[in-house]
């Protein structure tokens, strides 16, 4: 007895729709290196289209046409004071380099330290993902394998010390953080912007100092019994806590203490003592505080990114050299 | 159907959506907006399609070309497959729907395309959602559905003048007729 048996494309799609069903359902496992494979296919052609797009939008971001009125003379008051300060510390300068002509330790001094516990890895954005919804970004990093986890940055580090370094010495200036890698195969990696809705970082809330503006009243709770004083450089401690992203293009800060008196403007920095960080890294700035409509005594703090995020195109990946926290 | 014509347009599509398409995202207060350049397609393929397997099928790899080149959604990362069911089932549906309509013209490629994003956005945000590591608030499930929405309409916009051009292609992926086009009263 023989058995006939047609095989067509009714067949085929049923097993197709039950493969992906079965992909679905197997979550990440087989997400991570589907796309993978997939994501050899695009970045040969997807380079240039990609460079137009950075380009154009990086002309297009409104952040782009410089400060507005309020913020230049905000600025130009910062600058001033700033400049008072730096005066001050020059003439002190000044003593400490007498005194330390005294000293004859220069092995001590000049000798090769390690400044930042990692290496910096030029990668470039090759494609969006498919979708709107989608907060991510294919990046390719010199066809290296990536660290999933790693943070990205924006700019690159630069040195001010007159001698010659040795390669991985560096100073961190003005950078951003953008995101971090959460996949990552062998030429391309995926990274996952900082205004994902599943993005979290322990980070340091700066209260913003401006000479001239309106006093914060804030409670001081360092070891003694609450007290309310005014916001000071000698009080000034940064305010630990957790960002997250919002999806629509910003970040936030749920649960901040009211009596912190965390105002727009303030700055959000990713901090180091969390362990992913090997350095603190500026994220973004304050621009609305929110009460807390069921306690009055927390707030809802919402930022927005310092990075131009829609125009990213070259970013620096921090991988650390040794892990990060340890000796 | 001419299988490996459909297949380099819909690897051109991803190409474009996931480059100069992000020209024509913009954020919104639900998040970002953006069209979905393969939809059209699909619903174009479900309008031609001689046998409804033909229309899921080139449905089904253009789902699932959406699903690979998309990491993150509404619940941050995402799996891969529902796109390629979501996908094929709409164009199953499309299909069958399809002599209802009067296909040529454009308030009906735009509504059934709008139609198209609705439901197979809808279906991937849900099972997205479900399938989400940690639990999805309400409240972000309900923003996802705005964006979706919000995507289907502007899909629609652009629709027309896609169906435009893909027409212009027809004989390159789609093989003799897809049976009588219901035309239009006179």
């Amino acid at each position: 007895m023989r058995f006939r048996t047609t095989f067509t494309r009714k067949h085929v799609l049923g097993i197709l729709v039950a493969l992906s069903v079965l992909a679905s359902v197997s979550g990440p496992r087989v997400a991570g290196p589907l796309r993978q494979v997939a994501g050899f296919l695009l970045p040969p052609v997807s380079d240039l289209p990609m460079y137009a797009v950075t380009q154009v939008q990086s002309r297009l971001s409104p952040r782009q046409g410089g400060l507005s009125a309020v913020e230049a003379e905000q600025l130009r008051r910062e600058n001033d004071y700033l400049r008072r300060v730096s005066a001050y510390w020059r003439r002190y300068g000044e003593v400490y380099r007498r005194r330390s002509e005294d000293l004859s330790n220069f092995q001590r001094m000049y000798g090769p330290t390690v400044d930042l516990a990692c290496e910096l890895i030029p990668a470039r954005i090759l494609a969006a993902g498919a979708l709107p919804y989608d907060q991510t970004r294919m990046v390719r990093g010199g066809g290296r394998k990536l660290r999933v986890g790693s943070p990205v940055t924006t700019r690159l580090l630069v040195t001010r010390r007159a001698k010659a370094l040795p390669s991985r010495l560096a100073v961190v200036t003005s950078n951003f953080l953008v995101g971090r890698i959460v996949a990552s195969g062998a030429f391309t990696a995926r990274l996952q912007l900082i205004t994902d809705p599943s993005f979290a970082i322990p980070v340091r809330i700066r209260r913003v100092i401006v000479p001239g503006q309106r006093r914060r009243w804030i409670t001081v709770t360092g070891g003694e019994l609450p007290r309310t004083a005014p916001l000071t450089a000698a009080n000034n401690e940064p305010v630990d806590a957790i960002v997250r992203g919002t999806g629509t293009g910003r970040l936030v800060v749920r649960d901040v203490k009211e009596y912190h008196k965390i105002r727009p403007g303030d700055l959000l920095v990713a901090s180091a003592a969390g362990g992913e960080m090997p350095t603190e890294v500026h994220i973004g700035k304050v621009v609305e505080v929110r009460r807390d409509p069921e306690d009055a005594r927390r707030v809802t703090v919402l930022a927005e990114p310092h990075a131009p995020l829609a125009g990213l195109r070259n970013v620096y990946i921090l991988s650390p050299i040794a892990p990060v926290g340890g000796s | 159907m001419r299988w490996i014509p459909l297949l380099i347009l819909t690897y051109l599509l991803v190409v474009v959506q996931t480059t100069l398409g992000r020209l024509l995202v913009f954020s919104t207060a639900i998040g970002p907006v953006g069209p979905d350049l393969l939809a059209p397609l699909a619903v174009f393929v479900a309008f031609g399609a001689r046998s409804w397997p033909d229309a899921m099928l080139a449905a089904w790899a253009m789902g699932l070309a959406v699903d690979l080149a998309t990491a993150g959604g509404p619940a941050g990362a995402t799996v891969v497959g529902p796109m390629a069911v979501a996908y094929a089932l709409t164009a199953g549906v499309l299909f069958r729907v399809r002599e209802a309509f009067f296909r040529e013209r454009v308030l009906t490629q735009g509504l059934l395309t709008c139609a198209f994003c609705l439901l197979a956005h809808g279906l991937w945000i849900t099972a997205q959602s479900l399938l989400a590591p940690g639990a999805v608030p309400w409240s972000l499930y309900g923003r996802a559905w705005g964006q979706v929405a919000a995507v289907g309409l502007y899909t629609a916009v652009l629709t027309p003048l896609l169906h435009y051009a893909f027409s212009k292609t027809r004989r390159w992926i789609l093989v003799g007729s897809a049976g009588a086009v219901r035309r239009g009263r006179r």
